[in-house]
């Protein structure tokens, strides 16, 4: 479904990312872990066209997209979830949600996508008024992930949405990530935290330095990553 | 759905109501002779400065690009209707002034394209830099626009042509505002101000918004400008272009709140009246007046006085990084 081939990402003239060569297929939840500055949302950010690769290209339901600008990209059904959130602060829950679904796609689907989300996040609809910078942060990450559902995507990236979470509010948030896979949705996720992404995910790939250096279904069991990753 | 950001107005009833009640007073007052010369011309004064502070805060306070070259659509506005009677070219008169902002909507859509590539305060300064230019073509042509002598227009209607259109022109300005926030598209405005890569992974075009945002403050600015061209009989390269009317229209809009939907025009009335004071105590005294009233707010406000009297806080950042700037000279 979505294919990553060989891309190389640039900053000026210091490169991010390395020949990087990721698939993910329909239904798949698939997760990229590694540490600090290893390019994971520098990858995600490629993807979805707010960066440009220098080499390599990505395809995603067989049309090329690294040239697109980001607003095509995300006509094309792929919702990203960025780090760090990135409300509207100044907006409500609901505006948040409104903007959610801009795109022609996502309007028709609107009513049916609303009830989706406060169904799966029942304090978004409690706090529908409220603005959103005035939300605690496990708020605004569900708001985040509720935001570009409401876009109907067909994959979604999720890049670090445990950051600053209490780890009760991660394993609520992951049970929701994990439903959604349940239902059909192939999601992209990008984590720090790397044994709460391996464990769940169907498939994993281990990004160091802008290298993949490992893939496989289960890297939890594997050597290098215990060693590297997991401290064992 | 429930109706986005009405907050500032919603205690006080439904706006086109509002709106309409306001503009049945002022013709009834016209009508029974209560609005004498000088009542009109600040009623005027008021409708042009209102138009143009609802301008400024639909690209500034919404779509969050400060522009300081808003007088230059405001000229070119003006500069269409003088010229349409400079060259004895006979339009109705509301279709010139309604003229008068499609041309400056142009203008906008010509300028927008190496514009709307910067941001921030490079943007502010490129906006300032096309007013001038503007200026500085009509200057450079005399044989087309009479350069530094200027032009007089013609105007053979009575005062109540003047005050009516004023009125007109003002509340319907408000009411293209009022739609403009509460719809969809002001939402997407919003959101390019707010955080133009979210903005974008949404599916917003964003450079197209932004250029839409542009093209409405330019033809609302265009509209003022015909219409005050048409009001003073005599436009030159230096008052249609008169810098300090930026500064007016900046401190309308932020004294009020660029945010919100009252904003606008809560600061064009303050600043009519401190203009008003200042004539009659001293002199050009108005300018500190607004000065100090803008610093103020600044530090204290930054959302304006709407914005902070309604507790929805949507100050742009670009105001809330000033606010902080000042605190921190302050302290």
């Amino acid at each position: 479904m979505l294919e990553v081939d060989r891309i190389s990402v640039y900053y000026g003239d210091a490169q991010a990312l390395r020949d990087v060569s990721i698939k993910i297929d329909e239904g798949e939840y698939v997760a990229v872990v590694g540490s600090n500055g290893a390019g994971k949302t520098t990858l995600m950010r490629t993807i979805s066209g707010l960066l440009h690769p220098k080499t390599g290209k990505i395809t995603f339901m067989g049309k090329r997209i690294d040239e697109l600008p980001p607003h095509s990209i995300a006509a094309l059904g792929i919702g990203h979830i960025p780090e760090g959130r990135r409300l509207f602060p100044a907006m409500t829950v609901k505006e948040n949600l409104e903007m959610g679904c801009y795109l022609k796609r996502a309007k028709l689907k609107k009513d049916e996508n609303l009830k989706m989300v406060y169904e799966l996040f029942p304090v978004l609809k409690e706090r529908s008024m409220q603005l959103a910078g005035t939300l605690s942060g496990g708020e605004q990450q569900m708001l985040a992930i509720a935001r570009s559902l409401m876009a109907d995507p067909n994959i979604l990236l999720i890049d670090e949405f445990s950051q600053g979470l209490a780890p009760l509010l991660v394993q609520k948030i992951h049970n929701v990530i994990k439903e959604l896979k349940k239902r059909g949705l192939t999601i992209l996720l990008v984590e720090q935290n790397v044994r709460l992404a391996l464990s769940s995910a169907d498939r994993a790939y281990v990004l160091e330095n802008g290298s993949i250096v490992a893939e496989g279904t289960n890297l939890l069991d594997s050597d290098f990553v215990r060693k590297s990753y997991l401290g064992m | 759905m429930p109706k986005f950001r009405s907050i500032p107005l919603g205690r006080f009833g439904n706006v086109y109501v509002l709106t309409i009640i306001c503009f049945a007073i002022l013709t009834a007052m016209f009508m029974v002779g209560l609005i004498g010369a000088y009542i009109s011309s600040l009623i005027i004064f008021l409708m042009v400065y209102i138009v143009l502070a609802i301008s400024w805060s639909i690209l500034s306070g919404y779509a969050g690009e400060f522009t300081f070259g808003h007088i230059g659509f405001f000229g070119v506005g003006g500069y269409t209707v003088a010229l349409l009677s400079f060259h004895n070219i006979d339009i109705v008169i509301p279709f010139n002034i309604l003229l008068g902002g499609c041309m400056a909507a142009l203008f906008a859509l010509i300028v927008a394209y190496p514009l709307l590539h910067i941001r921030g305060w490079y943007f502010a300064l490129g906006t300032w830099a096309v007013a001038e230019i503007a200026r500085t073509l009509i200057l450079g042509f005399p044989a087309v626009t009479n350069a530094g002598a200027g032009i007089f227009v013609e105007h053979p209607y009575p005062p109540a042509f003047d005050y009516f259109g004023a009125l007109i022109l003002g509340f319907s300005a408000i009411i293209v505002f009022y739609k403009i926030i509460n719809s969809r598209l002001g939402l997407a405005f919003v959101s390019v101000r707010d955080n133009y890569d979210a903005a974008r992974m949404m599916g917003i075009n964003t450079t197209l918004y932004r250029t839409i945002a542009f093209m409405i403050h330019a033809f609302l600015a265009g509209l003022a400008g015909g219409f005050f061209a048409q009001y003073k009989v005599f436009v030159d390269p230096y008052s249609a272009f008169e810098f300090s009317w930026i500064f007016k229209v900046i401190v309308m809009a932020v004294i009020g709140g660029a945010s919100t939907f009252a904003g606008p025009i809560v600061g064009a009335v303050l600043v009519l009246i401190f203009e008003e004071i200042g004539k009659t105590f001293f002199m050009r005294g108005s300018l500190l007046l607004m000065a100090i009233m803008l610093v103020v707010v600044f530090r204290f406000m930054p959302e304006g006085i709407v914005g902070a009297l309604s507790g929805r806080s949507s100050a742009p950042i670009f105001f809330k990084k000033i606010q902080r700037l000042l605190k921190r000279e302050s302290s």
